[in-house]
């Protein structure tokens, strides 16, 4: 067999012949446990030091003199970290982790030489390291969601096409049968993410465009990691793990699909509207806030799927962490994506451009949405894996309740600060001048600035959690019941 | 002036190549027949492992009593089905 031949055959992931089911399955966890858990364990790491960045960013908005003689934690610096470690560390380590599980998993294929995957995983991590400390020292561009030194793209974009690759080779390796519509999602993503990253730090950083084109391509990307990115892993998930907890399919599979088709024709023109009322050629927005408004129907077919999958099984729900997580991120992506159409609306938009009411969404999108779902995956996923059972039930609760009351309380005070601030700098007197001083705007904003930081602090108490509970996993303590339960014969219930 | 026209031109380049990717795998789907058997398709995230109709996920510890409860709640759905009791 010639050696390109013989390197073919040898990526092949697909189960010999002949081998049942079970076997395929548990063969394909254990072949993904090294890569799986360094993704994971990285994952959390940075959750921990993304919330840490958070923090103080968020402190320094209401108490300014917090850390104010430190060069490094200025508020730029410390919220482009919190950005950055949230954003490439946390959210795309736990993408790598959930979607090639999920990916395996329907393709039914494992991978091969996942040796390559943890060296894409090492060079992601030291890629974004290298990146954050760049910003902390100073070495940030003042692009949104491309603050890192353009010297670690070049890494990323390996390390990404690298794991990328293995998405495929599965893919394209995968058993007989119709793709799942999570495999529409991640393959997409899969494919939208490199584009984005690649053009936007070509247009801007390397062979910079000039003038408002660099501000074009700028919300282009930034908009697209949600919606391209982000989006389509946390809706993976969410039709992966809702119907396969609750043991029945996913109430109108031909809306699944409908969902995902729509997304992927509108969705890439969406990113505009974050210029309204710049100077750029009008159309442009307007094309903008058209693609937004359309994403009304992919979010809408996609809540009644979720939903009428859901109902009458609530207790199911209720009784699965994963489920918890995962049902949250769906109802908060329905609230979430309406809100962003309603707000791509220019007379709504004068009102919640600039400030707090934008980032109180970014939170409901990419937090409330996508970073509970992919908890609700770690969850699920983790068991599987290690073989082995979460060893507290208080602490995935204390990491839920966190979690959910934190967030919750973070995106009314941040909204609804955010629009009196709104209100406040767009409010005119008689003689047609504003109403208030910038600095009456900014003192009338601590209260729900503070409270935010209250709010982050509860989050703070769920990420500890979950990094105990998943330290405490990995280093072997058995579950105190009857073995792992999630493996336990499901059927013995009939038997009792 | 003319760069400018000329990166946006780009600019609307791409946007257009990434509107017929998608429409060209939306083709690939039709051709492939991805669009039929839908319900099948809705199976596909079962195995015999963990089969449909069985609910997979608990606390740590607490799913003798969970699976007793759920089976429980959905007896009224499942007339005839054998008392567990």
């Amino acid at each position: 067999m010639s050696p390109l031949l013989s390197f073919f055959s040898s990526i092949d992931p697909r189960p010999k012949p002949g081998v049942p089911l079970k076997v395929q399955l548990s063969q394909i966890d254990r072949e993904m446990r090294v890569p799986i858990v360094l993704f994971v364990v990285s994952a959390i790491l940075w959750l921990q030091a993304g919330t840490v960045f958070a923090l103080i960013a968020s402190i320094k908005l209401h108490n300014p003199e917090f850390l104010g003689n430190v060069e490094w934690l200025t508020f730029g610096r410390a919220r482009s970290a919190h950005l950055n470690a949230m954003a490439f560390g946390w959210g795309n380590n736990a993408i790598f982790a959930v979607s090639l599980w999920i990916m395996a998993r329907l393709c039914k294929v494992s991978v091969k030489h996942g040796g390559l995957l943890v060296v894409a995983g090492a060079f992601w991590n030291v890629g974004v390291t290298a990146g954050v400390i760049g910003i902390l020292t100073g070495g940030l561009t003042s692009v949104e969601w491309l603050e890192m030194p353009p010297q670690v793209a070049p890494l990323l974009a390996i390390s990404f096409i690298l794991v990328a690759v293995w998405g495929v080779i599965m893919f394209r390796y995968r058993a007989l049968g119709h793709v799942y519509v999570s495999q529409w999602y991640i393959l997409g993503a899969l494919f939208w993410f490199p584009w984005l990253y690649v053009i936007a730090q070509t247009m801007i950083l390397w062979l910079p465009a000039r003038g408002t084109v660099q501000a074009i391509t700028n919300w282009w990307f930034g908009h697209n990691v949600l919606g391209l990115w982000l989006t389509p892993m946390g809706l993976a998930s969410i039709y992966y793990f809702l119907p396969k907890v609750l043991g029945r399919p996913i109430h109108s599979y031909y809306l699944s699909v409908l969902g995902f088709w729509s997304l992927a024709l509108f969705y890439n023109w969406a990113g505009v509207h974050h210029l309204i009322g710049g100077p750029i050629p009008v159309w442009l927005v307007s094309a903008g806030i058209v693609g937004s408004i359309m994403m009304v129907i992919p979010v809408v077919v996609t809540a009644i799927n979720h939903h009428m999958t859901a109902a009458g099984n609530w207790r199911a729900v209720w009784c699965s962490p994963t489920l918890r997580f995962i049902v949250f991120g769906g109802m908060s992506y329905t609230l979430a994506s309406l809100a962003g159409s309603a707000m791509a609306l220019r007379d709504i938009n004068v009102i919640t451009h600039f400030t707090q009411f934008t980032v109180g969404h970014a939170h409901h999108g990419v937090y409330a949405f996508f970073t509970m779902t992919m908890f609700g995956g770690i969850y699920f996923m983790m068991p599987r894996i290690l073989n082995r059972e979460w060893p507290s039930a208080a602490l995935i609760r204390t990491h839920f309740w966190c979690a959910a009351i934190g967030i919750t309380i973070m995106l009314v005070v941040l909204h609804a600060g955010g629009w009196i601030q709104g209100e406040m700098m767009t409010a005119l007197d008689a003689d047609g001048k504003p109403k208030y001083a910038f600095l009456e705007i900014v003192t009338a904003l601590v209260p729900w600035l503070f409270s935010r930081s209250i709010s982050g602090m509860l989050l703070s108490i769920g990420h500890l959690a979950f990094l105990v509970n998943f330290f405490w996993m990995l280093a072997g303590r058995k579950g105190d019941q009857d073995g792992p339960t999630l493996l336990a014969d499901p059927n013995e219930e009939d038997v009792r | 002036m003319g760069q400018w026209n000329g990166y946006l031109i780009f600019i609307a380049a791409l946007g257009c190549v990434f509107f017929f990717s998608a429409i060209g795998a939306l083709y690939w789907a039709v051709r492939h027949g991805e669009f039929k058997k839908l319900e099948k398709t809705s199976r596909q995230i079962f195995d015999e492992e963990e089969p449909e109709g069985v609910h997979t996920d608990f606390f740590p510890g607490e799913a003798d009593k969970m699976r007793r409860k759920l089976a429980r709640s959905r007896k009224p759905e499942k007339a005839g089905h054998h008392t567990q009791d």
